[in-house]
């Protein structure tokens, strides 16, 4: 059984709106029993929230949407605090029954986050990752994007909800790793292809030589490409029968025949030029027939597909509108994915209405973008690729054809098309170029075979052929090693292509399995909370004829809320139809149902203005359905809820259940950032005691919030022990007058018991209200504070309110001496004891 | 698990099972697809679950993991090589 954990105690100095400088809030929370935190706007309730979030998570959402200009790290630490440091104490309390872990989290100066564990517990950072469960920390904008959200992004969101989120995070990798484009880019496939490409190309041109030699020697052609081994020895034995040659070839292969030396030797021995103009003149014979062998029809529809493509990308870019506007497309994607703009019908700039998606029209101009810059790798790879590339260039470099290096345009060609700048007008200019060199070959090919012929016959039949022979026998060495060594390198290659295949197959079905498996475990966890969030929905709002029902897609982790049941019509949007109560609603059941069925370390709910777009009845609701149906142990299975709030309303069902068994209520007091916060329990002697301290040491500024803060604690704790009756707008009116406004409902109650005859307090403590207490509280500090119209009072003076409202309070005492002794009792009402 | 279960998409995960659990059945039942592929992915398959944390995807990480996939790939065919050499 999985140890899980409760919440029972933060403490907070220094973090965000909480000052309270050497003096922390420190509040407690009862796992037995739902907790409530109310404190009015702007008095450190979402400080709260947001220290547990930093604790736990490490992190502040509000913060992490801040730009890095806006200086995020500068507002962890509370701006007011001398140190500008943090700390944050947090008790969790084991659901077993063991000892509470407590751990620590400080935040320097520098922004340095540093974990303890005061209690001792062995890994501190490895605890908090535990509570990082999806439900445990949640606050109305979790609820209002679960509505609100792409069914995707709801779909993901939610499976952390289910417990799920480690399935869905793996499901993306898998899908990350596994997307096509992210393996022919990280695998360096299209790569590895294009190099293939160029050695088969390299592998057909070395068999054309391959071909013309062997036929040369042996005047036989050659065939079987598969039968090279025979061929080689062919060659080997024709030019080993040569008699001048015998010794060179004798024991021999022909990969170890030096046909260098050969020609040393021939030269040696017949020094006339015409041989080596002869040796020269069938060397450039094999270098032209070596370019004309080059396919010119395949190289002409290369160039007409690549002068397509040059058309299709000018037509691209042509639709696009510059480098300017993309950067603006692309930051309106990025305020538009964050969810920092959500009205899709609304310009971000101008903020006009529109008649079409704004995310739709930005994908749709940033796919022309990426659209024109696929098309201009496509032209690239068609290059790099082609026949054209390497025949421009063999024709250029070739030395027979003595093109001039000023005219070469080879070198300016091939740079063009790998940075993507070639023109449509380069492209003809280049395909003019490679016809006019290519037109040459024939030429001069025909001019070489000529003088060959001339010089053969001023030469010695014998030598004639052999120093042919001797060429043809190198030139066939020089391309049978150039044919091995690319077809090996192609093969090695290809090797690695293919089995790059096998794992892009591999990894593309797992794919597919995981997320099969995964939405089936998802669909199951959703059926298996079906039930509980019907019913919760139903019991907040109170509805029958309105049902919602959550659709898991079969293939995509796509989660779609409807109406299975809308007053009588059916499967309909429930963005489309339901109130934001009602959104807000569903999401909440949805949420508590999930965490009660699938919640994990944490045993806690911390609900953060989750009712903010309810009205008091359903406010009502919710909280009943909390307090009776989820929290521990009234549901055996239930969890601890700590709920923040700053509503007003709600804040008298927290009153009233407050001294419950059911419900721990807490109220924040004080006046940050700069002042204290402290809540009230927690507050009220060390209150007394601060105020006390300033006061003698003559601080009256700063006593007076804090007196301020010890009235009104005082006050309202006689209202509620003593149940006084308070007008309805009690809890709206001017907090600034909550001491004059507490006064007035507590007189007000005495008169009217005076009246009637019921009242239970003695006569003394009548006289001292009437005549001592209230004139002195009124006239020493209602009067001069309330109005703004008085100075400072001395210290004194505000000593005495002190004493006051503490002799005020007991007066509705009395001393109980029914028993063995005397006990000092709050009345139960104005008229009973 | 046979090959044409796993085709035909009935591979399931066990509700009571942990994550870590159920992956190592996953895995497991990949050899049945490519053993030899399954073997690398089971030894990359902490930097694998690295790259999407809490719905962030993390390009950096793809591309480390793709990059030793890489090299487990080049070197099951060097060592194929050398299988066929010797």
């Amino acid at each position: 059984m999985m140890q899980r954990y409760y919440l029972t105690r933060l403490s907070i100095e220094g973090f965000r709106g909480v000052n309270n400088e050497n003096k922390p809030l420190d509040i407690s929370f009862r796992p037995d029993a739902v907790n409530s935190v109310f404190a009015v706007n702007g008095i450190g309730k979402s400080s709260i929230f947001e220290a547990l979030h930093y604790a736990i998570h490490g992190t502040i959402p509000k913060l992490q949407l801040l730009q890095a200009q806006e200086r995020p790290q500068d507002y962890y630490c509370n701006r007011f605090h001398s140190q500008n440091t943090a700390s944050i104490l947090a008790e969790f309390l084991p659901d077993d029954g063991t000892d509470a872990i407590v751990i620590r989290i400080d935040l320097d100066a520098a922004g340095t986050r540093t974990v303890a564990s005061p209690s001792g517990h062995p890994d501190p950072e490895g605890f908090l990752a535990q509570l990082r469960a999806a439900f445990a920390l949640l606050d109305y904008k979790t609820f209002a994007r679960f509505i609100e959200n792409s069914p995707l992004e709801r779909g993901r969101t939610f499976s952390a909800l289910l417990g799920l989120a480690e399935y869905s995070d793996c499901r993306q990798a898998l899908q990350a790793v596994s997307d096509s484009r992210a393996l022919n880019t990280d695998l360096e496939i299209k790569i590895i292809t294009t190099e293939v490409t160029a050695l088969q190309k390299a592998v057909q041109q070395a068999l054309v030589i391959l071909r013309l030699s062997y036929e040369n020697i042996t005047g036989k052609p050659l065939e079987d490409i598969d039968k090279l081994d025979e061929f080689v020895a062919e060659v080997a034995d024709a030019l080993g029968n040569v008699e001048l040659l015998k010794s060179h070839f004798s024991g021999r292969s022909l990969s170890d025949i030096d046909f260098e030396k050969i020609k040393t030797e021939i030269k040696t021995s017949e020094r006339g030029e015409k041989r080596r103009e002869l040796e020269k003149t069938i060397w450039s014979i094999t270098a032209l027939e070596e370019l004309a062998a080059y396919d010119l029809i395949a190289i002409g529809i290369e160039q007409e597909k690549i002068g397509v493509l040059i058309d299709e990308r000018d037509e691209l870019l042509a639709s696009t509108r510059g480098d300017l506007f993309k950067r603006l497309y692309e930051s309106a994607q990025e305020v538009i994915s964050k969810d920092v703009w959500t009205e899709d019908e609304k310009c971000p700039l101008c903020e006009s209405e529109l008649s079409s998606s704004i995310s739709g029209h930005i994908k749709e101009q940033l796919t022309q973008y990426a659209d024109a810059a696929a098309k201009i790798v496509e032209i690239k790879d068609a290059w790099q690729a082609s026949a054209w590339k390497k025949c421009l260039s063999a024709h250029e470099m070739a030395e027979p054809l003595d093109v001039e290096r000023q005219k070469r345009q080879f070198s300016l060609v091939d740079g063009k098309f790998t940075s993507g700048d070639i023109s449509k007008k380069d492209w003809i200019a280049a395909v003019k170029w490679t016809s006019e060199l290519t037109e040459r070959v024939a030429d001069v090919l025909k001019a070489a075979q000529d003088r060959k012929d001339s010089i053969e016959k001023e030469l010695p039949p014998s030598l004639v052929q052999l120093t042919e022979q001797v060429e043809y026998g190198r030139q066939f060495t020089d391309a049978l090693k150039n044919y091995q060594e690319n077809r090996q390198e192609e093969e090695a290659l290809q090797a690695r292509i293919d089995i790059r295949e096998r794992w892009r197959a591999f990894i593309t079905k797992a794919t597919t399995v995981f997320a099969d498996a995964e939405a089936a475990l998802s669909k199951a966890r959703i059926k298996g909370i079906d039930m509980e969030y019907k019913s919760m929905f139903k019991e907040i709002m109170q509805v029958g004829d309105v049902v919602p029902d959550l659709c898991r897609a079969d293939d995509r982790e796509d989660l779609h809320v409807q109406l299975s049941d809308f007053h009588g019509q059916h499967n309909l949007s429930a963005r489309a139809l339901l109130s934001e109560s009602y959104r807000n609603a569903l999401a909440i059941s949805v949420f508590l149902a999930s965490a009660l069925k699938h919640s994990g370390t944490p045993r806690f709910v911390v609900l953060d203005d989750v009712t903010s777009s309810f009205d008091a009845g359903h406010q009502y609701f919710l909280m009943e359905l909390i307090r009776i149906k989820l929290q521990q142990p009234k549901n055996a299975d239930g969890l601890q809820f700590i709920i923040l709030s700053h509503d007003g309303l709600l804040e008298k069902y927290f009153d009233r259940l407050g001294s419950t068994p059911d419900w721990h209520h807490n109220k924040l007091q004080g006046s940050p950032p700069m002042g204290a916060i402290l809540h009230q329990a927690q507050g009220a002697d060390r209150l007394k005691a601060t105020i006390v301290s300033l006061l003698s040491a003559g601080q009256v500024k700063q006593a007076e919030p804090l007196i301020r803060q010890y009235l009104e604690y005082k006050l309202q704790q006689i209202i509620r022990r003593v149940d006084i009756p308070v007008p309805i707008d009690f809890a709206i009116k001017d907090t600034s007058r909550m001491v004059s406004n507490c006064l007035d409902a507590i007189t007000s109650a005495i008169e009217m018991h005076k009246k009637a005859g019921t009242l239970v307090l003695d006569a003394q403590q009548v006289q001292d209200i009437d005549t001592s207490y209230v004139p002195a509280i009124v006239g020493n500090w209602v009067s001069h504070y309330e109005t703004s119209s008085g100075s400072s009072l001395s210290a004194s003076a505000l000593g005495g309110i002190i004493n006051s409202i503490d002799a005020f309070v007991e007066c509705f005492k009395y001393d109980d001496i029914s028993g063995a002794s005397s006990i000092r009792k709050w009345y139960k009402s104005l008229s009973k004891r | 698990m046979t090959k044409q279960n796993l085709q035909s998409g009935n591979f399931r995960f066990d509700d009571t099972k942990s994550f870590s659990e159920n992956c190592d059945t996953f895995l497991s039942c990949l050899e049945i697809i490519d053993a030899e592929m399954a073997a690398i992915l089971r030894n990359n398959w902490d930097t694998l679950v690295a790259i999407v944390h809490d719905g962030e995807r993390n390009s950096k990480l793809r591309g480390e993991f793709n990059s030793k996939v890489a090299m487990a790939l080049d070197l099951l065919v060097k060592q194929a090589d050398l299988k066929n050499n010797t």
